[in-house]
């Protein structure tokens, strides 16, 4: 067959830009590191890509939402761990007041003792954290959840809102306990036999008037209603506790996620630069091949022989 | 010897051109397009010598071009093939690297923006983070932007790629028009210059490399090109003339490009059937890649708009109001009017985001054209009153005549100069308006009509209630008169797409935009409107106040703060479904379903639904936000039919006490001790039966609340007991009718009040023997007084009607009637007595005050007679009928004492607890539910009776929509535990009751679109208030379920995220790419095959022609060679002596 001398040339040039810019995007390749230079290079696998960065970007951001969670958790906790101290105290404070070697002045002074830790129970319920929200106040966070009427009574603001946070994929965690929660009501009996709930402030501040005007019933039954209280802020502190092993340990879980994610993605996203540089060479193998033999093949003219 | 240097010198000759032509191939071996020659050699003929033949040498018989026609043809179709593909990959690749590039592309910014959402959850009563979330969706909606311009770019590109690529195809078309010239001096092809045959094949193949070109050549090589499916049309090049290609684009469309040829020229010709190469391949980009791409990212963005704008409605904000639009879309218009200047400013805005397409719009403008606001009939019209109508020029007298039209006394004639009200007037021009007299928009009732002025011009004229017409009264009426408010100059606006037109004066409103025009516009103007954005161009976030971003949830609850229970709750929004009786809801009760014929709104008793008889399961739906709802039963005949409406929880509100059987009387009796049952302990038997009837109907599948239970404490209660201050009423009621006030923008001080009144159908025949009751006591109501019992009383062996009326003490003092007069007798017909309608008229006056005569209803304590308000003022006429029989007509004064209630001027003829709708049939009415105003929750209508007969519903009612959680916002309820298994909800405004249920906590309390779950068991007492969140501003609930959308599959019917949607947008154009560029590859190969294929024919190799060079050569040396021995030869001869 026939090879017309311009497509033979042609044909050499042709080869040899195939073969250099082969090797230009090999080496594109091996100096960013990316095994797709651009998406049109792998559409399909360029957004697989993107769609992975979206999960991964998804669960960092689970984690600053961890974050968040748990340094509320925290604030949350020292406040109830000050409330507990405090309960502690009220109840030590209430048993020697029920001693009968103390006089009405002796129970004078402690009931003013008595009163004094109930404005501090109070100032911690209307603790706040780094925003100037208050924690204890459910979605009322600019009104203090507890506050004291002009006649003394203390009474709850805020509402039942338990905003839950996500954490994972699937996963959301209460990031909030309401006043009503934490500062829980005791249930009192009425002589019918029916029963009626009595706030948590009230119940403290019957123990201090029954504390300032010595009735022995009163100051037990206040004793039994501080033990309750005590107990169902421990009962918060645990939760408090229980919510941030859950978070804690859905930290461990993105992490462990974000990784496999990551190595799924550096397989599809990163070049193995002992595949790349083995095909470089290849190339070039090939490149310096074709311009070997095109400068031997251009010399063969029967001209030349024609002397 | 002569012979031989003839030879020799005709081989010299000719080897002296064949040498000439192996100079020009080699001198051409790089030439474009140039084709190997070849001299061709013949023997001459040779000369006879006796009986052989002598040669006589060689001759050249023509220099010929080496060329191979099929060849060549497919060497042109590769080209076509190789370019179509070749430009498609080129901006394909261009798009896919732009769309599928992280700091361009959408994913990462979708990421952002949810992700923002979800810190805010975290804290959303934080400013700082509420300015992130507005900020990244800032970044988002430029985003959208950005990849808008970036693709605007890339049509840009291809639109000029487009043009040059067309002006190549043209300028090549006259170069092969001059070629063609050139041909066209030589006849046969075989004369024509090669180098001209070459011109003209290099000129073919680039332009197959443009476009697919269909070549026909003629015998002296001419050839015509023509482009497009057909061959007979198309033509771009015949003969010496060349016609030039354009490349119109669409203004609406990326994707629209039309081929034309001599666009400028009146004999303009559209190329059809296009395809092939590189014109051809970015007009299929363009078509297919890129508009596709815009309309994905278009409806992106709508649907990201759309979607987050619902939840962010939803939510509350840091200031305790109701969510606004988080984005919204601005179109920006090019406008251009026909007429240069225009003084006309106009401002659009996007009202539904939805519905919004960026067509192209047409505005036209007519001065004497117009638009009447209002239609404001006042007062009443006559009966013989003549109105006309001017439609479209066509004028129709109406003469107010015939029947009541409305109401449950259809059918009834009216006598001539009876008062007729509005509206039976608009009843009959709805006839008139309906029967295609109308306009072009088919007459339908309602809609704006084109009216002529009498000056030719269209006049519009509208009204809200009436549609649309041109009203004035002929013969003179002392009540009617009819206001128009006109305003002229209106605008119709069209989509030049779709052809959809809509009208109006300052405002106009199509394809979910508003556009509102102001300044001086000239008659017979026309604007233009290119929306020069499309919506992802125009997507701009609208909120720009940290503290308007809507982060909580609408709802909340309230513990009791005295719960005896340490119960906490929580509250979700779960929409309820009861999508499942769809059907019964009284908008859809029309059409061919099998049970029925028509109660769509039905105001004809013809038109309504006839039953086959009694049923377990609902009749109709009154869905809730329904207003002024009229139920009513017609064709009864002598069926104990009731109609009972129940909400889904089981409360009882219309109709009567489900009966208890004859047996389960008798056991409770017996159980008791008694001989007789008193009422309440018949109400424990009443509330057993509707009890059982509440299981039945959820047997049989209706959609009751989980867990109701039956009540009958708001059965036919009124006033400050009735159910959630709704006004409900089964029996018969006529209102005060008030003249509507049609006005939108103009505002009439009085207000027309027509007192109630009621007529009756014909009275049937209502008879009795001596002695018997005709009506129980409590039978009937009226207006909110219980009837007397009426008896035919034995007076002596005289018949007489007794009525037994009962003070306020509940003592009853017998009397005959009439009571105002003395005592009349009765005469019986074979023993039977018949009422007449006047001794009703004197029943029902005793329980009447009449202010004239003084005379009161009912006794009072004391003796004294009772002010009795409520009945004040009704008079009762009978009217005989010209066939036999009466009819009964109540007529009502209005109260006006500033105290006075609506009902206080009503006619209400109520059933009693024991009533039957067939006596107030025997009274000529029809018996029917009225709900007035709106009605608050869905209402399930059931007929009850013992007999299976048909029956007929009809209804009338004006629908509406009532979201149950935004009305639950300003209707909190409260939950109260009655026990930890059971409780009730009260609506908290009314203290109305409105379920009483079992508890159960898997599935929480859900009451009207809302969850309220328990963490643990609750006690009896424990109270919970739900209500709209009007401060709960740390509640996160809203941007929560931002932050889930992500995850939500919004487009395209559910199926794919918006990130997905997004990722397949890119594949797919990444796809389409990937495919091109490898049939583009193997095109390349097919091209080179094709031009290695020519070579082989028309190709310069330099081996060959050096081999020929010396072949030539050396002939031509061997010829001079003889040459120089025929001299020899000459020579020796010469030489001889």
């Amino acid at each position: 067959m026939k090879i017309s001398t311009t497509y033979l040339y042609d044909r050499a040039v042709n080869q040899m830009t195939t073969s250099q810019s082969n090797l230009a995007k090999s080496q594109a390749q091996l100096s960013s590191g990316k095994n797709i230079l651009r998406p049109s290079d792998a559409p399909e696998d360029a957004v697989g890509i993107q769609r992975l960065k979206s999960v991964i970007a998804r669960q960092e951001s689970f984690e600053q939402a961890i974050q968040t969670t748990e340094t509320r958790l925290k604030t949350e906790e020292t406040a109830l761990d000050g409330v507990s101290a405090l309960l502690t105290r009220l109840k030590e404070l209430a048993i020697q007041a029920s001693n009968d070697t103390y006089g009405p002045k002796d129970r004078e002074i402690i009931a003013i003792e008595m009163q004094g830790l109930q404005e501090d129970l109070l100032s911690f319920a209307n603790t706040r954290d780094s925003n100037g929200a208050y924690l204890f106040s459910g979605s009322r966070v600019f009104t203090p959840p507890f506050a004291r009427q002009p006649d003394g009574e203390v009474v709850y603001q805020g509402d039942e809102t338990i905003n839950l946070v996500e954490v994972g994929d699937q996963r959301q965690v209460k990031a909030n306990r309401t006043g009503t929660q934490v500062f829980d009501r005791v249930v009192r009996t009425n002589p019918d036999g029916t029963q009626f709930g009595v706030s948590f402030f009230q119940s403290v501040q019957d123990m201090v008037d029954a504390v300032r005007s010595s009735d022995r019933n009163f100051i037990n039954r206040g004793i039994a209603e501080i033990t309750s209280l005590s107990d169902s802020v421990s009962l918060s502190i645990a939760r408090v506790g229980s919510d941030m092993n859950v978070v804690s340990g859905q930290r461990a879980v993105l992490d462990e996620t974000r990784l496999q994610l990551q190595t799924v993605l550096s397989s599809i996203e990163d070049l193995d630069y002992t595949e790349a540089v083995t095909k470089m060479q290849k190339q070039m193998l090939a490149l310096e091949a074709s311009q070997a033999s095109f400068a031997q093949i251009s010399r063969l003219s029967l001209f030349e022989y024609i002397r | 010897m002569a012979d031989l240097v003839s030879i020799a010198g005709s081989a010299v000759a000719a080897y002296q051109r064949a040498l000439g032509t192996v100079a020009n191939n080699i001198a051409n071996v790089d030439s474009a397009g140039y084709s190997r020659q070849e001299a061709g050699l013949i023997e001459n003929a040779p000369r006879s010598y006796g009986t052989s033949y002598l040669g006589t040498g060689v001759n050249v018989t023509g220099i010929k071009r080496l060329y191979d026609a099929f060849i060549e043809n497919s060497l042109r179709n590769a080209n076509t093939e190789l370019g179509t593909q070749d430009s498609l990959v080129n901006y394909a690749n261009r798009v896919v690297d732009i769309m599928g590039n992280e700091e361009v592309g959408l994913l990462s910014a979708f990421d952002q923006f949810f992700d923002s959402a979800r810190q805010l959850a975290t804290d959303s009563s934080s400013i700082i983070l509420r300015s992130q979330f507005i900020s990244k969706a800032e970044a988002l909606a430029s985003r959208f932007q950005g990849l808008n311009t970036q693709l605007n770019l890339v049509a840009q590109e291809t639109a000029e790629a487009l043009k040059s690529e067309t002006d190549s195809l043209n300028s090549l078309s006259e170069q092969l028009a001059l070629v063609n010239a050139q041909l066209g001096k030589t006849k046969l092809i075989e004369r024509q210059p090669p180098a001209i045959m070459d011109q003209r094949d290099e000129i073919l193949r680039q332009m197959a490399a443009l476009a697919k070109i269909q070549v026909q050549e003629r015998s002296n090589g001419q050839v015509t090109v023509s482009i497009g499916a057909s061959s007979s049309r198309g033509e771009i090049v015949s003969g010496d003339v060349f016609r030039p290609v354009t490349a119109v684009m669409s203004e609406s469309s990326v994707g629209k490009v039309d081929l034309v040829i001599n666009a400028a020229s009146p004999r303009a010709e559209a190329v059809f059937g296009f395809s092939g190469g590189s014109i051809s391949g970015l007009m299929n980009f363009r078509s297919q890649l890129l508009e596709p791409s815009f309309i994905g990212l278009d409806n992106l963005a709508k649907t990201l708009a759309i979607e987050a704008n619902a939840i962010h409605r939803e939510g509350i904000d840091l200031e305790g109001r109701n969510g606004l639009d988080l984005f919204r879309i601005d179109p920006q218009f090019s406008m251009v009017s026909n007429s240069g200047d225009t003084n006309v400013r106009y401002s659009a805005s996007v009202l539904d985001i939805a519905t919004y397409s960026s067509n192209k719009l047409r505005l036209d403008y007519r001065a004497n054209a117009g638009q009447i606001n209002n239609v404001v009939l006042m007062g009443q019209f006559k009966v013989g009153e003549q109105i006309t109508v001017n439609l479209n020029g066509a004028e129709k007298r109406l003469t107010i005549s015939g029947a009541l039209t409305t109401g449950p006394d259809a059918g009834t004639n009216l006598v001539d100069g009876a008062l007729i009200d509005l509206d039976e007037v608009q009843a009959q021009l709805r006839t008139f308006l309906e029967g295609g007299n109308g306009s072009s928009v088919g007459g339908v009732f309602g809609l704006q009509i084109n009216v002529e002025d009498g000056t030719g011009t269209d006049l519009l004229v509208t009204s809200d209630l009436l549609g649309a017409f041109n009203l004035k009264v002929t013969s003179g009426s002392e009540g009617g008169r009819i206001d128009e408010i006109m305003t002229r100059g209106q605008w119709t606006l069209t989509d030049t797409v779709t052809g959809a037109t809509t009208s109006g004066t300052k405002s106009v409103a199509l394809n979910g935009l508003q556009i509102d025009l102001s300044g001086e516009a000239r008659d017979g103007e026309i604007l233009f409107l290119n929306i020069a954005n499309s919506p992802s161009a125009g997507l701009r976030v609208a909120v720009d106040d940290p503290s308007r971003v809507a982060a909580a949830a609408r709802f909340r609850v309230i513990e009791n703060q005295f719960n005896p229970s340490k119960v906490s709750a929580s509250l979700f929004e779960t929409p309820e479904d009861f999508s499942a009786d769809r059907g019964l809801w009284l908008d859809s009760m029309v059409g061919d379903a099998p049970d029925f014929d028509r109660l769509d709104n039905n105001i004809l008793e013809s038109e309504a639904v006839r039953f086959s008889g009694p049923k377990a399961t609902p009749i109709a739906i009154v869905p809730a936000g329904y207003k002024d709802t009229t139920l009513y039963l017609g064709d009864i005949g002598s069926q104990p039919l009731n109609l009972q409406i129940m909400t889904r929880d089981g409360r009882h509100l219309l109709g009567q006490n489900f009966a208890p059987s004859a047996d389960r009387i008798e056991e409770e009796k017996e159980r008791l001790g008694v001989s007789s049952l008193s009422p309440d302990q018949m109400a424990v038997l009443y509330k057993e039966a509707g009890e059982d009837f509440l299981l039945q109907a959820k047997l049989a599948g209706v959609s009751f609340a989980g867990g109701s239970s039956y009540s009958r404490q708001y059965l036919n209660t009124a006033g400050d007991e009735s159910y959630r201050a709704m006004d409900l009423f089964y029996g018969v009621k006529a209102a005060v009718q008030e003249i509507p006030q049609l006005t939108i923008d103009h505002v009439y001080g009085r207000i027309d009040r027509i007192p109630a009144s009621i007529t009756s159908g014909p009275i049937g025949a209502i008879t009795g023997e001596l002695g018997d009751t005709i009506y129980a006591e409590g039978d009937l109501t009226f207006n909110g007084v219980p009837m007397g019992e009426l008896k035919i009383f034995n007076d002596g062996g005289v018949a007489r009607l007794q009525v037994t009326r009962t003070n306020d003490l509940g003592e009853s003092f017998p009397e005959f009637l009439p009571v105002d007069g003395p005592a009349a007798a009765l005469t019986a017909v074979g023993g039977i007595y018949t009422i007449s309608a006047d001794q009703l008229v004197q029943y029902f006056s005793a329980h009447t005050y009449d202010p004239d005569t003084s005379m009161p209803a009912v006794y009072a304590s004391g003796g004294a007679w009772a002010d009795l308000p409520r009945s004040l003022g009704t008079t009762i006429t009978a009217a005989p009928l010209s066939g036999g029989g009466a009819t009964l007509t109540f007529d009502r004064t209005i109260d006006t004492r500033p105290e006075a209630l609506v009902a206080d001027s009503e006619i209400r003829i109520g059933l009693g607890t024991a009533g039957r709708t067939t006596q107030l049939a025997a009274l000529g009415f029809r018996t029917g539910v009225y709900l007035a105003g709106e009605v608050k929750e869905d209402l399930l209508v059931f007929a009850n009776g013992l007999a299976g007969s048909p029956f007929k519903l009809g209804a009338t009612f004006t629908e509406g929509d009532r979201d149950a959680v935004e009305s639950l916002r300003v209707e909190p309820f409260e939950v109260i535990f009655t026990s930890p298994t059971a409780f009730t909800i009260r609506d908290v405004l009314t203290k109305t009751v409105v379920a009483e249920r079992i508890y159960d906590e898997r599935s929480g309390v859900l009451y009207r679109g809302v969850t309220l779950r328990l963490n643990t068991q609750p006690a009896a007492g424990d109270r919970f208030l739900v209500d709209g969140n009007q401060d709960g501003i740390g509640n996160n609930g809203t941007a929560l379920r931002l932050a889930e959308l992500q995850n939500k599959r919004v487009v395209a019917t559910g199926s794919y995220t918006l990130a997905e949607a997004y990722g397949n947008l890119v594949g797919d154009v990444g796809n389409a790419a990937f495919q091109a560029g490898i049939s583009k590859k193997a095109l390349e190969v097919v091209k080179d095959q094709a031009v290695q294929a020519r070579d082989k024919v028309s190709g310069v190799s330099l081996d060959q022609e050096a081999a020929d060079l010396i072949r030539f050569q050396q002939a031509y040396q061997a010829s001079a060679k003889v040459m120089q021995t025929s001299t020899v030869l000459f020579d020796a001869i010469l030489g001889i002596r």
